[in-house]
């Protein structure tokens, strides 16, 4: 049981992983919790799910691609209108956080008004394919969202380090004062950092209904939250603590969940958040900042 | 300036405190002045028993429109009833606020509320329709203490949990033979009864559980409980959950390579399970409290009447209607049958109550229905499940009615 | 005296009044609608003063509305105990609520402090989820009765009104004079400038505990309202939507602006009700509420909003240039 435990412990924790990556994006550059994340997750497997259904039915691939594209638009489209005319006034980010709920509240409520409240069958790939590992089996979809994950840290590992835009969002990390005397465009930085965090999360949004081969209305909430707390626990700002600290959650979860009960699972994870939060405030892989007068 | 503010203030207070309407005395004839009744029905319209909140109002349609080609009450087209849907949204506080509307208000005067579908939500409300004096025809609602609490107000047309689960591991244990055993439950007041009930139930008839795992509202990836019952070993799974649920359960058990046979409890004994299962529900177990009978005349006519309504469904469940709009249909049935008794002396709530608490031997859909003490309904269940039908090759739900004739359920469950 | 009558105090009487008044004019339905509107008052006053005066965004606060109405739910349940026993154990188990959130948050620096709220308030849920032999779980407590004070039960919704709208007098009146003391206006420099109020020598751990224990007490007799008012607890009731509504109310009225707070919960309380009505619209209402966020904060914090604002502000002030011209002279 052990094995089996730890295979879906990963594979769920690939999902908390690209979440958190999209929160923590955010959250290096503005210092902004961008609570609509778990929103936009629902809202791309909605998306999905709606051209797979209507139009492109033939076609997984063309589906993702399209879903992914119009996720990096809503992405950008919420930081131009929630966010970005706070934020150039250079208030308090409160008042961007609370925009953020609010939108995100209008994302899932037309959701719910849109697609009902029933679950319906989601497509998933290579159904009913698994392998044994050590008498544990792993789906294939479970080995995908793995790969998959993997793939896109190190491709977003090699975009913040050698590409020139990537580059500018660390720039951005660091001091956005500063990027706007270096003449760089730094509101449509943040849009595009908005949209990557989007399109993260609607990788995410439609691999995990894929993996449950299934979707519907509360598939959004649970993930947000511990995603979140994912994001935190690795370090708000470092892209790998986000994806750590997603697999740490996933697996510490599963293995209460499997010798306890499920309930405590929920409980554990939040409580793990707090006591390393107690102890180590800025996360496991956080620098410790300091504060300018 | 100041000034200025406070008028404006003043205006402001003044607008939401002038949307609260002033309120009315109590009538005393049910009736509104056309001779019409006012009935209101509170159902989950959104949530995840959103599902069986269209099956009840189907039911509850087919029931209006054969009253209507009756003549309505009156036979000659007056005595109209009038439903006001409202979404309760399968939470209780919702429940409790349209409670306190709907006994408050005097334009429409409700005659009686019809809902709610979840126990969790009829329970609660209960007292709110008690305290008001106005029945509250919770159909669905199987909360073993509810009749009790809710005073002489409260009517129910589903069987408590005591009953219901004790017979379900009658059949499990005592009929289909299996001793190993693992359960899966709802975190909620309907999945906690029921698994308190099957629990003591088997514990009586000698099976311990291997294992009890409850899952909460809107979980979707079972995974792990799944692991953990695989480790058990069990011959047999029993779900207390809605349809939605055993989907994924069934679903992901493929996946983890849990293998076993699988019950379900009547409310999940349905033909979207039938239909989204596909190949995985074959030999699924189900509890069915209903035939199609049609030397009933009640059902048939209701039957034919569904079909034409409802011919998309109708077809798709393989030309049955649906539990629940059986229910809503029945309640619907009872609730004319008790308005058309008291009108010679003038129907209010008071004597509507009173009618319809001396229910007996009235022919439903499903056959007879009576109030018993406590104005419990008995009913006769059969066990049920998912076979591939020989000559068409599709797979069906089929009741094995026979079984009760040899196997006396209620007493092996130690229920008589 | 005099000083007493600010504008903001106007206010706060004018709504007293009006609602003193209520009851006569109103059914039981929109009775309870405004006993409703009173715990969100209360409720949202504690969260603006966590919020407005001490700086802390707190996305949890519904884990106190939720303990304080648990807290005398279960005493009744368990012990059948009537309210004025009650009231003192809400009081200490929410103000022991407080303190243990208070901890945590004295290592964290003002942006973890979202995060700790939530999950503290998904914890809480999930406690009072799951201690079955306490809180009876999903069962949830079924029953308990109105409120009685040492024998003296509050027989009508009516005369539960009042006592709750005392409460709300209580509370604006404990909150306006919390924001005076020196306890406030430590707490707002704090808030203002956490490094500039150390460096002045207020030390943060104190006062950050003890604000939230006066916001959690607060937030908590609310809730102990709450349990009354419904007679029934269970546990999917004290979701997080509590928490963002109450926070919605909060910056609808405004940070800090305690008369505003009583205006918005009346606002927000009644306003899905009265659209109830308009039963199709009432699946939007949830979308109206995020709207209404969104477009507040638009208008408060945001360039063009400001204008916005200024330019209709202006356009009043013109039509009355008379009175303007009256206050200056």
């Amino acid at each position: 049981m052990l094995i089996q435990i730890l295979i879906n412990g990963f594979a769920q924790g690939s999902i908390y992983a690209l979440t958190a990556i999209g929160y923590s994006l955010i959250y290096s550059i503005l210092q902004l919790i961008n609570m609509s994340n778990a929103a936009v997750f629902l809202t791309s497997a909605v998306i999905f799910y709606a051209l797979y259904t209507s139009l492109t039915g033939s076609s997984v691939l063309l589906t993702f691609v399209l879903t992914l594209a119009a996720a990096g638009a809503l992405g950008y489209l919420i930081e131009v209108i929630a966010i970005r005319p706070i934020r150039n006034k250079g208030d308090s980010n409160t008042y961007a956080l609370i925009s953020c709920i609010g939108v995100k509240t209008i994302l899932e409520q037309i959701c719910q008004g849109t697609f009902g409240s029933e679950i319906k069958p989601f497509p998933t790939l290579l159904a009913g394919k698994y392998i044994n590992i050590f008498g544990a089996r792993t789906t294939a979809i479970q080995i995908i969202i793995v790969v998959f994950t993997i793939t896109i840290l190190l491709v977003m590992n090699w975009f913040t380090q050698h590409n020139r835009v990537g580059r500018g969002l660390r720039a951005l990390s660091q001091n956005i004062n500063a990027c706007h005397l270096m003449g760089m465009p730094v509101n449509k930085l943040i849009g595009l950092s908005f949209a990557a965090g989007s399109i993260l999360a609607a990788v995410s949004g439609v691999m995990y209904c894929m993996y449950l081969s299934s979707i519907s209305i509360s598939v959004g909430a649970a993930i947000g939250n511990k995603a979140f707390a994912a994001t935190v626990l690795g370090g708000i700002g470092e892209l790998k603590g986000a994806v750590v600290g997603g697999y740490m959650l996933a697996i510490a979860e599963n293995l209460v969940s499997g010798y306890w009960s499920m309930s405590a699972s929920n409980f554990v994870s939040f409580a793990i958040l707090i006591i390393v939060l107690m102890i180590k405030p800025t996360g496991l892989f956080g620098k410790k900042e300091q504060k300018k007068v | 300036m100041k000034k200025l503010l406070i008028v404006l203030l003043a205006c402001l207070i003044a607008f939401p405190l002038s949307a609260c309407t002033s309120g009315g005395n109590k009538v005393e004839s049910a009736a509104d002045e056309n001779g019409d009744y006012h009935i209101a029905v509170s159902l989950p319209y959104t949530g995840t028993n959103a599902s069986y909140a269209k099956y009840i109002e189907m039911g509850l349609k087919v029931a209006l429109k054969n009253l209507e080609e009756d003549g309505w009450l009156n036979g000659d087209g007056t005595g109209k009833l009038i439903l006001d849907y409202y979404d309760d949204k399968n939470d209780a506080t919702e429940g409790a606020t349209i409670a306190e509307k709907v006994v408050s208000s005097t334009e429409p005067y409700y005659l009686l509320e019809i809902g709610s579908f979840a126990s969790g939500v009829s329970y609660p409300c209960a007292s709110i329709y008690r305290d008001a004096e106005i029945v509250q025809y919770a159909l669905t609602c199987s909360k073993s203490d509810y009749l009790a609490t809710s005073g002489d107000w409260g009517f129910s047309l589903s069987m408590t949990q005591d009953v219901a689960a004790s017979r379900v591991a009658a059949y499990d244990i005592k009929y289909l033979g299996f001793e190993k055993i693992a359960l899966i439950y709802s975190n909620d007041s309907w999945g906690l009864e029921t698994c308190k009930y099957y629990t003591e139930c088997a514990k009586r008839l000698g099976v311990e559980l291997l294992a009890s795992e409850k899952y909460d509202d809107g979980q979707q990836d079972f995974s792990s409980i799944l692991t953990k019952i695989k480790d058990t070993n069990p011959e047999l799974v029993m779900c207390f959950c809605a349809e939605n649920d055993i989907v994924l359960i069934r679903q992901q058990a493929e996946t983890v390579g849990l293998d076993c046979k699988w019950q379900v409890s009547s409310k999940s004994r349905t033909s979207n399970v039938l239909q989204n299962l596909g190949d995985l529900g074959e030999g699924l177990y189900g509890i069915y409290a209903a035939t199609k009978d049609m030397s009933n005349p009640v059902y048939a006519r209701y039957y034919n009447t569904y079909a034409q309504m409802y011919p998309d469904t109708f077809a798709a469940d393989g030309n049955t209607t649906q539990k629940y709009a059986d229910q809503g249909y029945n309640c619907l049935l009872t609730t004319i049958w008790a308005i058309k008794e008291t009108q010679k002396t003038g129907t209010t709530r008071q004597s509507f109550r009173d009618q319809l608490a001396t229910l007996t031997d009235f022919m439903g859909v499903q056959g007879p229905l009576t109030f018993a003490t406590g104005r419990k309904i008995l009913q006769v269940q059969y066990l049920s499940q998912i076979v591939r039908n020989e000559t068409t090759g599709e797979l069906e739900w089929v009741n094995y009615q026979e079984v009760n004739d040899t196997f006396d359920v209620d007493a092996v469950a130690g229920l008589k | 005296m005099k000083k007493y009558f600010t504008s903001k105090n106007i206010v706060f009487i004018l709504v007293i009044i009006s609602m003193a008044i209520a009851p006569l004019f109103v059914n039981a339905y929109w009775l309870r609608v405004l006993i409703t509107a009173e715990l969100n008052m209360i409720f949202a006053m504690s969260l603006n003063l966590l919020m407005g005066i001490g700086g802390t965004v707190s996305f949890g606060h519904a884990a106190f509305y939720s303990i304080g109405a648990y807290t005398t739910a279960c005493l009744y349940y368990h012990f059948g105990t009537q309210y004025s026993t009650n009231f003192i154990f809400v009081i200490i188990v929410t103000a022991l609520a407080g303190l243990l959130l208070a901890v945590p948050m004295s290592r964290i620096t003002g942006r973890y402090v979202t995060i700790i709220t939530l999950s503290y308030a998904e914890i809480v849920n999930l406690i009072i989820k799951n201690w079955d032999k306490v809180t009876q779980g999903q069962m949830g407590i079924v029953g308990i009765p109105t409120i009685s004070i040492f024998g003296f039960k509050l027989k009508s919704k009516i005369m539960f009104f009042y006592f709750a709208l005392l409460f709300v007098v209580i509370t604006y009146v404990m909150m306006q004079w919390l924001v005076k003391s020196k306890l406030g206006r430590n707490l707002q420099a704090m808030r203002d400038d956490p490094i500039a109020a150390e460096a002045m020598g207020i030390k943060l751990f104190p006062n950050k505990v003890i604000i939230f224990t006066i916001s959690a007490i607060f937030a908590g007799i609310a809730g102990s309202l709450y349990a009354h008012l419904m007679t029934y607890v269970d546990p999917g009731t004290f979701n997080s939507a509590i928490s963002f509504n109450c926070i919605a109310i909060v910056v609808l009225g405004g940070l800090a602006n305690f008369p505003g707070t009583l205006i918005s919960a009346l606002f927000l309380s009644i306003l899905p009700e009265y659209l109830r009505q308009f039963e199709f619209l009432f699946q939007y209402r949830m979308i109206a509420y995020g709207a209404v966020l969104v477009i507040v904060m638009w208008l408060n914090h945001s360039i063009p909003g400001e204008k916005l604002k200024s330019t209709v502000v202006g356009f009043f002030r013109k039509i009355l240039k008379k009175k303007e011209v009256e206050e200056v002279a």
